[in-house]
């Protein structure tokens, strides 16, 4: 063995010594694991809040799909609106131009059901 | 999201750190109690001071925090990083001021260890190594607490140290050299018949 190596009775002495230390290794007081887990909350990015819910006519307007969504809501109602006011043989005339064509005639009959052909 | 509470204790560093860096605070509560007392051990024997120690620790894991963001994945181990950090603090607070106050509060044993006198005998052999490891060029404490009480692997106190493998046996092997020297002198007064 070299002169310059630690001898084996040293190592052993070493050891005895080493495994003392490990058994004493210092524990951190608590209240220092508090400030450290503390400190990475701190520097944490909250959640983003959840965004205000609108209510009454905002909710109602943003249920629908927004101010767009209603102007065409609008119209739409308005157009049915209108052709309900509009009597039945006003519709024939706007459809058919007076041509003496009956819209009966295009309705559905029961002739199939019956062995009619035509 | 949060990383699930079973899978903290079992999860790598490196995965609890990202999940801090993404605000999860369970894994940073979970990477606190595993590293912080790691880094409280290492600087309290690398100064000799719990004081000192503590503060040093503290800012260790403050400065993790503050790079968890920018994590490089797969490039260190975290351990290896904050035992860097820790050296450099310790460096950088006994070039300050030195030390202030000698660490001699050694924690007793849990219940269950050997009998008063055995305990009394540790806890000096524990206290007269810190006072050689005291004495020792700050290169070889550090590769000696690493390899010998933290039990690293010396290609892991390579990384820290920046050096190599051989550098680091040389290191050790020196460092131990002189505390053999250091502590004969003290092994008839602790009574070490038997070793």
């Amino acid at each position: 063995m070299s002169m310059t190596e630690p001898r084996d009775d040293d190592d052993a002495m070493l050891e005895s010594y080493f495994t003392a230390a490990r058994k004493a290794a210092p524990e951190p007081p608590a209240d220092l694991l508090t400030r450290v887990a503390a400190a990475a909350e701190a520097g944490m990015v909250p959640e983003p809040a959840p965004a205000p819910q609108p209510r009454g006519l905002k909710a109602l307007v943003a249920g629908i799909g927004g101010w767009p969504a209603l102007a065409g809501l609008a119209t739409a109602t308005a157009a049915g609106v209108y052709l309900g006011v509009l009597a039945p043989q006003t519709l024939d005339l706007l459809m058919l131009g007076g041509s003496g064509v009956d819209l009966g005639a295009f309705q559905p009959g029961y002739g199939v059901f019956l062995g009619e052909s035509g | 999201m949060p990383m699930p509470f079973d899978a903290l204790e079992g999860a790598p560093d490196e995965a609890l750190l990202i999940a801090v860096a993404n605000g999860d605070a369970a894994a940073a509560r979970a990477l606190t109690v595993r590293l912080t007392p790691r880094a409280y051990a290492h600087a309290a024997r690398l100064l000799g001071d719990l004081a000192e120690a503590e503060d040093v620790a503290q800012e260790a894991m403050i400065r993790l925090w503050r790079i968890a963001p920018d994590w490089r994945q797969g490039e260190a181990k975290v351990t290896t990083w904050l035992y860097r950090v820790v050296a450099n603090l310790c460096t950088d607070r006994q070039r300050k001021g030195g030390r202030q106050t000698a660490l001699d509060a050694v924690p007793d044993p849990a219940d269950g260890a050997p009998g008063a006198a055995e305990r009394l005998q540790e806890a000096d052999r524990a206290a007269a190594l810190q006072a050689a490891l005291d004495t020792l060029p700050e290169r070889q404490r550090q590769a000696v607490v690493r390899r010998h009480i933290e039990g690293l692997a010396n290609p892991e106190i390579a990384a820290v140290m920046d050096i190599s493998t051989e550098a680091v046996e040389s290191l050790t092997a020196r460092g131990k050299r002189a505390l053999a020297t250091a502590l004969k002198g003290r092994k008839a007064d602790l009574g070490y018949v038997n070793d």
